[in-house]
């Protein structure tokens, strides 16, 4: 079911600020995992421009102004549909694969915690190459991954520098 | 039938918290046992014979954990695998 075009809210954010409201939430993380955490601020802000309540479908992006809005819009979903939800585009199959509510997608830090350990197993399925697990947490299809390490490598280049 | 159900919340005061190491060793001792072993931290339960879903909760030292049993054993399970977080997974202060 398509989301319906009233709740989708035009908005303006500033990426730069919420990154600092959870950049507690990356680090911890990214030690917990043993990964660096510009790679997965990298990854918040390429598939989500680290904004915590934006729901893609079908390669279209949705930002709704808050948890509840995001989470209305999801009731009206297909169930069993593919969509990638919150911070970290966390796939809706993760969620159902580890019986995790969806009302934690749009939870910032658990967001962040849900897409560490995705690429953490990704790491481990990649024999610790760390530029194919961020192809595989994006798609495992190749078609999609070359672009999107691309834009992976810039964010992060962006970053560098940055404690 | 009646299913035993056994649980304890219990604290993580290792340094390291739930990591991969202390993760495969609960996985170990939880294996041992018929019931069927779960942890719950808030709203998320993994199974705690699998350390794939422990390592999904990502615990740090000082975070608090239910862990509960269901099967003829579940008293016994949560009696020794909440003797196992408390003494820190055998790991030194």
């Amino acid at each position: 079911m398509r989301i319906p075009l009233a709740l989708v809210i035009c908005f303006i954010y500033s990426a730069p600020a919420f990154a600092k409201e959870w950049d507690s939430c990356y680090k911890s993380y990214a030690e917990f995992y043993g990964v660096d955490y510009r790679i997965l601020l990298s990854i918040a802000l390429v598939e989500s421009g680290n904004y915590p309540y934006t729901i893609n479908l079908g390669g279209k992006a949705y930002k709704y102004n808050d948890k509840e809005a995001a989470l209305a819009a999801l009731k009206n979903l297909d169930a069993e549909g593919s969509y990638d939800l919150g911070l970290m585009q966390v796939n809706s199959a993760w969620f159902r694969a580890n019986d995790v509510p969806f009302e934690l997608a749009f939870d910032p830090c658990f967001n962040i915690k849900f897409g560490a350990y995705i690429l953490a197993l990704e790491i481990y399925a990649a024999r610790g190459d760390l530029t194919e697990a961020v192809k595989r947490y994006h798609s495992p299809y190749k078609r999609w991954q070359d672009k999107y390490i691309a834009k992976i490598l810039n964010q992060y280049n962006k970053l560098q520098g940055k404690k | 039938m009646n299913i035993n159900v056994s649980e304890r919340e219990v604290v993580l005061s290792n340094e390291l918290g739930f990591h991969a190491r202390a993760a495969a060793l609960f996985v170990k001792y939880a294996s041992m046992y018929d019931s069927e072993i779960r942890i719950q931290k808030d709203d998320v339960e993994v199974n705690g014979k699998s350390i794939m879903g422990i390592l999904m909760l990502a615990m740090p030292k000082g975070e608090s954990f239910i862990i509960r049993a269901l099967g003829a054993d579940a008293e016994e399970a949560v009696e020794e695998l909440s003797a196992l977080v408390t003494s820190r997974f055998g790991e030194a202060i």
